[in-house]
């Protein structure tokens, strides 16, 4: 079906999308790898997922909506991305890249609302639903705990640029209580096995600093367990971490509804009946590890519960009080 | 399956020296000598405790499930648990 580009749109994914992140580190216009990487992924990530779901046919080829990097810009940390000039076709397909716009604005201007349900109810399908919701997570958390904004250049003035939507922060609790649960023979077929991988750490109890190393790869073929388990923050009630590191971990799915996330290096046992369910066990642990154990001397732990705060604390890079 | 009552295993493990942690009473601790032993965490609202959660707790006390089993009923005693720490090498034999 044909679409036309809406006119309260406020972004134009053709034109330009120019992103804003504010933090003490970025005042001298300078802006972390890590973050420019993160919010070029995930808003990639966000458009991919949003046009398998937004076209009745797969009419367009991915290719033709991969972001370009067009420019970082002066007055605070300013990248900006558009997608790429539209070739000539046989068939053109711009009204299916208006409807890619279209899509990409409704959530940006749901989560300049905080309007997280809003996002979740525009997709029946549980599994889609799921999918959305997932990548929108991961786009609103892509600066970490910066505010990160989204900007338009001032009419007649295109050196200037001003706000037009905050991307709130979807917080984990959220995301946990939009997503609903897909039973198994409903599982779409796009699922893909992946490959997470657990460390080894070397050199405790030494005077070498632990050395990690690749020790197990273990297979997942739940889409639901994969995604819900590359930690970059781990977020609680009452904190947020945000790691620098990979936690090590063995998921394993124990039985029908059971799940078990464990962390013998850090003491950490998690259980429950759902993947997110055990996730969340294992943040409550994490959050309590972390607090009782760097709170204690050495002299008053045992040597694992040494061990383990002492590869706790190589892995947290900080910690921000609720 | 094995299970143990929630309410009932967190009584006994308060008779056997551990202690709740400040802040969370989930979670308990086992002191020894001014140092922290082990630590592990009850199932939420006292609910009964499955052979899963049994592992994950004999996992943090670093002891056996059924030796676990045995301690969180009563059958087994706080210096047969000191014991089994020493034999394991989670206490130190000369901070006993």
């Amino acid at each position: 079906m044909a679409a036309k580009s809406n006119k309260e749109n406020i972004v134009n994914l053709q034109m330009e999308i120019v992103f804003s992140v504010d933090g003490e580190e970025e005042k001298d216009n300078t802006l972390s790898w890590e973050i420019l990487k993160k919010i070029g992924d995930n808003t990639q990530k966000l458009i991919d997922t949003l046009l398998k779901f937004s076209l009745e046919e797969n009419k367009i080829s991915p290719e033709l909506t991969r972001l370009v990097f067009t420019g970082f810009f002066k007055g605070s940390a300013l990248p900006a991305w558009k997608l790429p000039n539209l070739p000539n076709l046989l068939f053109p397909v711009q009204d299916e890249v208006n409807k890619l716009n279209n899509d990409f604005n409704f959530i940006i201007k749901s989560l300049d609302k905080g309007n997280f349900q809003a996002i979740a109810d525009h997709y029946n399908e549980p599994s889609v639903k799921n999918e959305i919701i997932e990548v929108v997570y991961d786009f609103s958390n892509s600066a970490g705990t910066k505010p990160l904004t989204v900007l338009k250049r001032v009419a007649n003035s295109p050196d200037k640029f001003r706000q037009i939507a905050k991307v709130r922060k979807m917080d984990l609790k959220h995301k946990n209580l939009m997503q609903v649960k897909v039973p198994k023979d409903k599982a779409t077929s796009k699922d893909k096995i992946e490959v997470l991988a657990t460390l080894k750490v070397s050199g405790f109890g030494s005077n070498k600093s632990p050395k990690f190393s690749k020790k197990d790869l273990h297979l997942y073929t739940e889409k639901e367990a994969t995604l819900a388990l590359k930690f970059d923050l781990i977020e609680t009630d009452k904190r947020i971490y945000t790691l620098k590191g990979e936690v090590p971990f063995i998921l394993t799915n124990l039985e029908k509804e059971a799940y078990s996330i464990d962390s013998p290096l850090l003491d950490i046992y998690a259980y429950g009946t759902s993947v997110k369910e055990a996730e969340e066990d294992f943040f409550i642990q994490f959050d309590y590890t972390y607090q009782r154990l760097t709170n204690l001397p050495d002299n008053q732990l045992s040597e694992h519960l040494k061990n383990a705060k002492t590869l706790i604390l190589l892995l947290v890079d900080n910690v921000k009080s609720k | 399956m094995a299970s143990l009552q929630g309410k009932k295993t967190t009584q006994n493990l308060l008779k056997k020296g551990f202690t709740k942690a400040e802040g969370d009473h989930h979670f308990f601790e086992f002191w020894h000598d001014g140092v922290l032993i082990t630590k592990t965490r009850t199932s939420h609202s006292n609910q009964d405790i499955n052979d899963h959660l049994i592992k994950a707790m004999s996992n943090q006390c670093r002891v056996d499930k059924s030796f676990f089993q045995e301690f969180a009923k009563c059958t087994k005693s706080k210096k047969d648990y000191i014991e089994v720490l020493i034999a394991n090498g989670t206490i130190k034999s000369s901070s006993n």
